[in-house]
């Protein structure tokens, strides 16, 4: 199936014209910040031992090099009443 | 954010079929698939399908209104049929089964030795599986397709299950499979 997936995206989806995929996927407080605990984790696990890591581009930060050289990392999402709704709207015309 | 993390911890919540903190999320997918990609990815099935290995060939044309023509290169059948694409329906089971009808192009005595050929392989499949120890294994290999003198059922659920995709069982509801403008579409929706 692999060589189908790659002919479709050769193609810039031009034999799925049509697509359409709409919807709405609610995500609780809890959820984004288990999210954003697994992004400080990957990025604080990364090796920085003697090698630089390449900035993502010329002007841009380094974002696991200043985690790493904090001591305390937190970082929550508190939402006041309503939930953080991840909205889609993907369309091939 | 890492995107190979993120999508390895969905993934994991999915196949553990643990929703919380994502439920309550509806999104439908309108998949319209052309003549030619349809006919690639069958292309595909066959070569690497042990379920489709009696084919050496299946072409798709002339989908329209429901309806369409294949031509099917079998072991026991050379013919270009038309076929009509009927609504989803469910089995004993809940698994949701698309059903299509051989309208023309299937001689009486075709149906027959398709009947007898199949029923042939059923059995056998029967025999093979009270040897077989792992259920798992047994409901994997379990054919996704049934093909009686004028129908062919596909078994939706066991095509997800046989993709390694079983997760997604709980969370589909098909909608439709239409035919139109020589396009396949599939309509469906995913519930969290």
């Amino acid at each position: 199936m692999k060589a189908v997936v790659n002919r479709i995206l050769e193609n810039n989806l031009n034999e799925l014209k049509g697509l359409s995929i709409e919807g709405e996927i609610p995500f609780t407080e809890e959820f984004l910040n288990e999210l954003i605990g697994i992004f400080l984790e990957n990025n604080s696990s990364q090796p920085t031992d003697g090698i630089k890591a390449p900035a993502s581009s010329g002007a841009g930060l380094d974002i696991s090099q200043i985690l790493n050289a904090l001591d305390k990392k937190e970082l929550r999402i508190e939402l006041k009443e309503k939930l953080a709704v991840l909205k889609i709207n993907a369309k091939k015309f | 954010m890492n995107p190979g993390s993120l999508k390895k911890t969905m993934l994991e919540k999915l196949q553990n079929k643990d929703y919380s903190g994502i439920k309550g999320g509806e999104v439908s997918f309108h998949i319209p698939i052309q003549e030619s990609l349809l006919n690639v990815i069958l292309v595909t099935s066959i070569s690497s399908s042990e379920g489709l290995k009696d084919f050496k060939s299946i072409h798709f044309s002339d989908l329209n209104d429901e309806e369409f023509v294949v031509r099917v290169d079998h072991r026991k059948i050379n013919k270009t049929i038309r076929c009509q694409l009927h609504n989803i329906s469910y089995n004993k089971d809940a698994e949701p089964l698309l059903i299509i009808e051989f309208v023309e192009g299937i001689r009486f005595y075709e149906k027959i030795a398709l009947l007898s050929a199949t029923t042939f392989q059923k059995g056998m499949k029967w025999f093979k599986s009270k040897f077989q120890d792992e259920e798992e294994e047994n409901n994997k290999s379990k054919s996704a397709v049934d093909i009686s003198s004028s129908l062919l059922t596909i078994n939706l659920a066991q095509l997800l299950r046989q993709q390694d995709l079983d997760y997604l069982n709980t969370l589909i509801t098909w909608k439709e499979v239409s035919a139109r403008e020589n396009t396949l579409i599939i309509d469906f929706n995913i519930n969290t």
